[in-house]
């Protein structure tokens, strides 16, 4: 069942839907949007890595993966 | 409602949604907007009056949610429950609704007395959004005006809403959430964190069953922002225009406030004259005359001929990339650097900042919530090199490594810039792990649509709030500064002037670091502003006891190279110019951005010992250099 992944191993242009948030800047991260059935699309990530900016309720945000490893996503079928 | 014909109401909404341009728009004075997130740290009051009642507007910080536990989330939360405002105007972007519509919900459960503004209506029908705004007001029980603040549509709207609320012929009775959905199970399973999670998820859900509901989107996207993203955020070709733009800043900075600043020496010493000419009449002793004339009024003129022109056209410039909605992504960019330095990403705009005006750079360091992190972006910000240092450098650059050809100098410049850069993450890095110890904060950073800048606005608010503000300080900082340089120079202690003193005691170390006491000097007396380290030099070495001008780059190389500079003086000159105390105003704005006096004395030694070192090093193998060639 369990096919979950944390957000930040999420290919780039590859939709997810976020399933479960944890850590303490968890209520953050619902603010922005991330919270359990959002539909997220990472798109760009930083020149040195570290950092990925992602598309989550028709907003850019952009996230350090220390924070976003907070979120787990299951990836989206081809029509996600 | 208010017995007196007196209204306070509250602006509250998201970051980047137009909070402040409705609050501009209401009360017409110019409070800075900015397009990223956190500019509205302390609140901003107006007024304007509304047929018979004066109203008093408040505007919140641009907050997320009020559950959150920052600072500004708070700050909004108190105002709201105890400063009991009349009404709270909660300002929604239109062209995301979903994410902004559960601050509004929370608000509602506050007070009765809320009205919503979809604002940035017009954005969002260029995005295909549709929102229905009559089932909007079904569903949450509060009134609801469509809104383009930018443009002053339903601004008109906005006001008789608010004297309808205000004048009781409006109610409004807000309907709230299902509390029995989701308070605790059991009185044993009742836990504060799981409550708070399960409050803030019930807000989120509420909204996206609103929206559900409310918004109808054709599937058409911000097609202009997703194509210049494609570029400006991909890691291959995002730092290269970043670089080119900044690069075209500074250049347009340093090659256009030549002649303004020229034309304003000029006006200055006219008006010297006049001045003088003017105590010579009142009998004015000559000392005196002296020194207000060649001490405080030849110091002030030269601190403003020289900072204006290039702050005139640096913070424009700097406001409309800003404006446009590149900064955020230009910190994006650079966030793997800052990361590895232990650094927030947003420092890298406060860096930028920093090239401008180090004053300005540190005042920025405000946008950074988290104070670990703030702290090291203002005690860093001196590392970046401001307008004030640019001419030195350039100066030096040109005459002794570039021989006097004008791209191989920029080429330099350009060099010590990402040096000056690296220094500054390096500083960093080592501060991240000792002195400012901690875990990094989370970095979360909104990038907004690009919008298209309002250029009147722009110069308006760039000349008002940063130009006259870093002036204003500049001079008071000036005034007292011109009076001592001119007393170092003119009163003499046992045959010998103050300034022989001083160059005398700073010449040990002076030549330990490959300079002179007199460039020492130059350095300590030019506290004021960076501008006239040079100017005093040049006055020091033609003996004429007040500032002087230098003609052109050739004549002040050669008094220099007279004056025993080789290639080694100057290397270390420019380092020593890159890494040493902030100037007086910096200072005084790191001791009123910190509260405290021990980090303003820390930001005074952190770059000061980094140059010392940094001197005392290429001093030596520059010795060893010549002594092997």
């Amino acid at each position: 069942m369990n096919t979950w992944k944390n957000i930040t191993e999420v290919p780039v242009e590859q939709p997810c839907f976020v399933q479960e948030v944890q850590g303490e800047c968890r209520l953050r991260l619902f603010d922005l949007g991330f919270f359990r059935g959002s539909r997220v699309l990472p798109l760009y990530e930083c020149c040195g890595g570290g950092t990925r900016v992602y598309r989550v309720k028709d907003t850019l945000i952009a996230l350090r993966n220390a924070d976003a490893a907070h979120i787990s996503v299951e990836e989206a079928g081809q029509d996600g | 409602m208010a017995k007196e014909k007196r209204l306070r109401i509250a602006l509250a909404g998201n970051p980047n949604t137009g909070k402040s341009t409705v609050f501009n728009a209401l009360t017409g004075l110019k409070q800075h907007t900015g397009n990223w997130s956190g500019k509205t740290v302390g609140n901003a009051v107006g007024e304007f009056s509304l047929g018979q009642w004066d109203v008093e507007l408040y505007d919140l910080p641009g907050i997320y949610s009020l559950f959150s536990d920052c600072a500004e989330e708070c700050a909004a939360k108190d105002f709201i429950c105890y400063e009991n405002p009349d009404m709270v105007v909660v300002i929604l972007d239109a062209t995301s609704l979903e994410r902004n519509l559960p601050l509004g919900l929370q608000i509602m459960e506050l007070t009765d007395h809320v009205i919503f503004c979809l604002n940035l209506a017009d954005e969002a029908e260029k995005k295909g959004i549709s929102i229905d705004k009559a089932l909007l007001e079904e569903l949450t029980g509060v009134p609801v005006v469509e809104m383009a603040a930018r443009q002053g549509v339903g601004l008109g709207e906005l006001k008789e809403l608010i004297l309808n609320v205000g004048e009781g012929r409006l109610h409004i009775h807000p309907i709230g959430l299902d509390w029995s959905a989701f308070s605790p199970k059991t009185e044993i399973g009742y836990r504060t964190s799981e409550f708070q999670e399960s409050r803030s998820l019930a807000f989120l859900e509420r909204a996206k069953e609103i929206c559900g509901e409310a918004v109808r989107k054709k599937e058409e996207r911000d097609s202009f922002t997703e194509r210049l993203d494609k570029m400006i955020l991909s890691p291959k070709t995002g730092i290269p225009i970043m670089l080119l733009l900044l690069g075209g800043v500074f250049w347009l900075t340093v090659a256009g406030a030549n002649v303004p600043s020229d034309l304003l020496m000029q006006w200055f010493s006219r008006c010297g004259e006049v001045m003088r000419s003017g105590l010579i009449a009142l009998n004015t002793p000559l000392w005196l005359e002296s020194l207000l004339m060649d001490g405080v009024w030849l110091t002030v003129s030269w601190v403003v001929a020289v900072m204006l022109p290039p702050m005139a056209i640096f913070f424009p410039l700097f406001t409309l990339l800003e404006d446009f909605g590149l900064l955020p992504r230009i910190a994006f960019n650079l966030d793997g650097l800052f990361q590895k330095a232990g650094a927030h990403g947003k420092q890298a705009l406060t860096a930028c900042m920093g090239f401008g005006c180090n004053a300005a750079g540190v005042t920025a360091c405000r946008i950074i919530e988290s104070p670990r992190e703030r702290l090291i972006a203002i005690l860093t910000n001196s590392f970046v090199p401001c307008n004030g240092r640019f001419p030195t450098l350039i100066l030096l650059a040109s005459f002794f490594f570039a021989q006097e050809n004008p791209l191989a100098a920029g080429g330099f410049v350009f060099l010590l810039i990402i040096l000056a850069v690296t220094i500054t993450l390096l500083v960093s890095f080592f501060l991240s792990k000792t002195l400012l110890k901690g875990i990094p904060s989370a970095f979360v950073l909104e990038l907004p649509p690009y919008r298209r800048p309002k250029v009147g606005d722009v110069i308006v608010r760039s000349v008002l709030d940063r130009t006259i503000f870093v002036l204003g300080r500049a001079v008071t900082v000036a005034i007292p500064a011109g009076a001592i340089i001119w007393l170092c120079q003119n009163v003499e202690v046992g045959g010998h002037t103050l300034l022989y003193g001083l160059t005398t005691l700073l010449e040990p170390l002076g030549s330990l670091m490959g300079l002179s006491g007199v460039i020492l000097a130059a350095f300590l007396l030019g506290i004021p502003a960076n501008e006239i380290v040079l100017p005093i030099l040049l006055m020091v070495y033609s003996q004429s006891g007040m500032l002087v001008e230098a003609e052109g780059i050739s004549q002040a190389g050669a008094i220099l190279a007279a004056n025993g500079w080789t290639w080694v003086t100057a290397a270390c000159a420019i380092l020593f110019s890159l890494n040493h105390f902030p100037c007086a105003t910096t200072l005084l704005t790191i001791r009123k951005e910190t509260g405290s006096w021990l980090w303003t004395g820390v930001s005074f030694l952190l770059p000061t010992v980094v140059g010392i070192f940094l001197c005392i090093m290429v001093n030596l193998i520059g010795q060893v250099g010549v002594l092997i060639f």
